[in-house]
């Protein structure tokens, strides 16, 4: 069962902790003592709180199906998560949550999935490709772009082989590589002009840094997609995660709750706004 | 075996080009294949060809004083391959190395200048086709040299 107070966070203890990168790790959480529900839907977030420190808002980054435990992952960029990086097993966190519009899996039934994604962005998606794997017959294909800084920034490689050999079609791009890396070298909007699309049966999700999702719009929009086809994930400075310290206010939206997840035509005017 | 004018429109790059341009654009061009390992240009050489890779992947890689060899790109299928050929001073801006067999259709820079010069509806098709792939690299260049996913992103 949820807290009954969204603003109140409970503690939970790290049971597993792994290294993905130098400065991205991933943590499973279960409650302390009492009995939490931890069912989420994919692209939801939790606020996690590092006591003393503060408090951010992380994606969820695991199995929706297996919800015995919330597992996320994190990039050490500032001063919660820096914290959070020192983290060991048996430590214990606060969780708020789950808060957020989920990526629309429901719309995707009988269609194909895009993902795209940038750097840590793969992790929000992460939950998508385990539903989709676990529901195949529901869709169509998987395609899934993602763009790194180089091939040792790369996040959950561990799988990839796996995901292949499951019918996920997983292309790779690097903004920089050494003559040992055998995929493509480039910008991840280079992957759009080679994917196999039916804009008229593909629904594309997308998580990276704002600016790789500006420029992945064009291409996407040039091989058919239309705009309420295309789902975003957007960042903020998310603090209460229930619409009400404002925050996190983008135009008309809060992010925390009527986000983080918006079709792109809800967005597209907005998006070049320098002061949103 | 097919012309060259006609594979010509199986490539997404000619694919608003009348026939009659391919016909003139298909006779400067030959097939050729490349094995691994080779390079099809190197930086600073007389530019007097480009290519449309129709199979393969090949990198195109500077070098840097102090770096050793930069993998700036790779190209794939479809991607066509060196816009020096229109540039002037016609020399080539970055090394392109074979990274898997290319099969491409290598067409004389020199050649389509000529056709282009005689004939400026070509010419300025040409271009604005060029121009493209020019801005979509810029493009994404700047992507790769703003570091998106590095501090501060995600």
């Amino acid at each position: 069962m949820k807290s009954e107070n969204p603003l109140l966070p409970v503690p939970y203890r790290v049971v597993k902790y792994t290294q993905e990168t130098s400065d991205v790790f991933t943590i499973e959480l279960v409650p302390e003592g009492s009995q939490q529900s931890m069912e989420f839907s994919p692209g939801q977030f939790n606020m996690l709180y590092q006591f003393g420190v503060g408090e951010v808002a992380i994606s969820i980054s695991g199995n929706s199906a297996k919800a015995d435990c919330y597992v996320h992952t994190i990039r050490a960029v500032g001063t919660v998560t820096r914290r959070m990086k020192m983290l060991t097993e048996r430590s214990q966190i606060g969780i708020r949550g789950p808060f957020g519009v989920p990526w629309p899996l429901d719309k995707a039934q009988g269609k194909d999935i895009i993902l795209v994604a940038g750097g840590i962005g793969l992790a929000p998606l992460r939950p998508v490709i385990y539903a989709y794997l676990a529901n195949k017959s529901k869709y169509g294909r998987l395609s899934v772009l993602y763009g790194a800084r180089s091939p040792k920034d790369l996040v959950f490689k561990k799988e990839f082989s796996k995901w292949r050999k499951l019918g996920v079609e997983l292309s790779v791009a690097v903004d920089a590589a050494g003559p040992t890396w055998k995929g493509h070298v480039g910008a991840v909007t280079k992957l759009i002009p080679n994917l196999d699309l039916d804009p008229g049966k593909s629904l594309v999700m997308v998580c990276g840094p704002e600016i790789m999702m500006r420029f992945i719009a064009d291409p996407l929009l040039g091989r058919g997609v239309v705009e309420k086809d295309i789902y975003v994930s957007m960042e903020r400075n998310m603090q209460c995660a229930v619409g009400f310290c404002g925050h996190c206010q983008y135009g008309g939206e809060f992010i925390c709750k009527d986000g983080p997840v918006f079709s792109f035509d809800r967005l597209s005017s907005t998006f070049l706004r320098r002061e949103f | 075996m097919k012309k060259i004018s006609e594979l010509l429109n199986d490539c997404v790059f000619f694919s608003h080009f009348p026939q009659e341009y391919l016909n003139l654009i298909g006779g400067c061009g030959k097939n050729r294949v490349v094995k691994s390992g080779q390079y099809l240009a190197q930086e600073g050489d007389a530019a007097e060809a480009f290519y449309v890779l129709r199979k393969g992947r090949v990198a195109i890689e500077t070098h840097m004083q102090g770096h050793g060899v930069l993998l700036v790109e790779t190209l794939g299928s479809g991607e066509l391959i060196g816009w020096s050929w229109l540039v002037e001073p016609f020399k080539w801006k970055f090394d392109v190395r074979v990274l898997e067999q290319a099969h491409l259709i290598e067409f004389d820079g020199g050649c389509l200048r000529k056709k282009a010069e005689n004939n400026p509806e070509l010419g300025y098709l040409l271009m604005k086709k060029i121009a493209l792939v020019i801005a979509g690299r810029l493009s994404a260049t700047r992507l790769q040299l703003i570091d998106i996913y590095g501090k501060g992103g995600h």
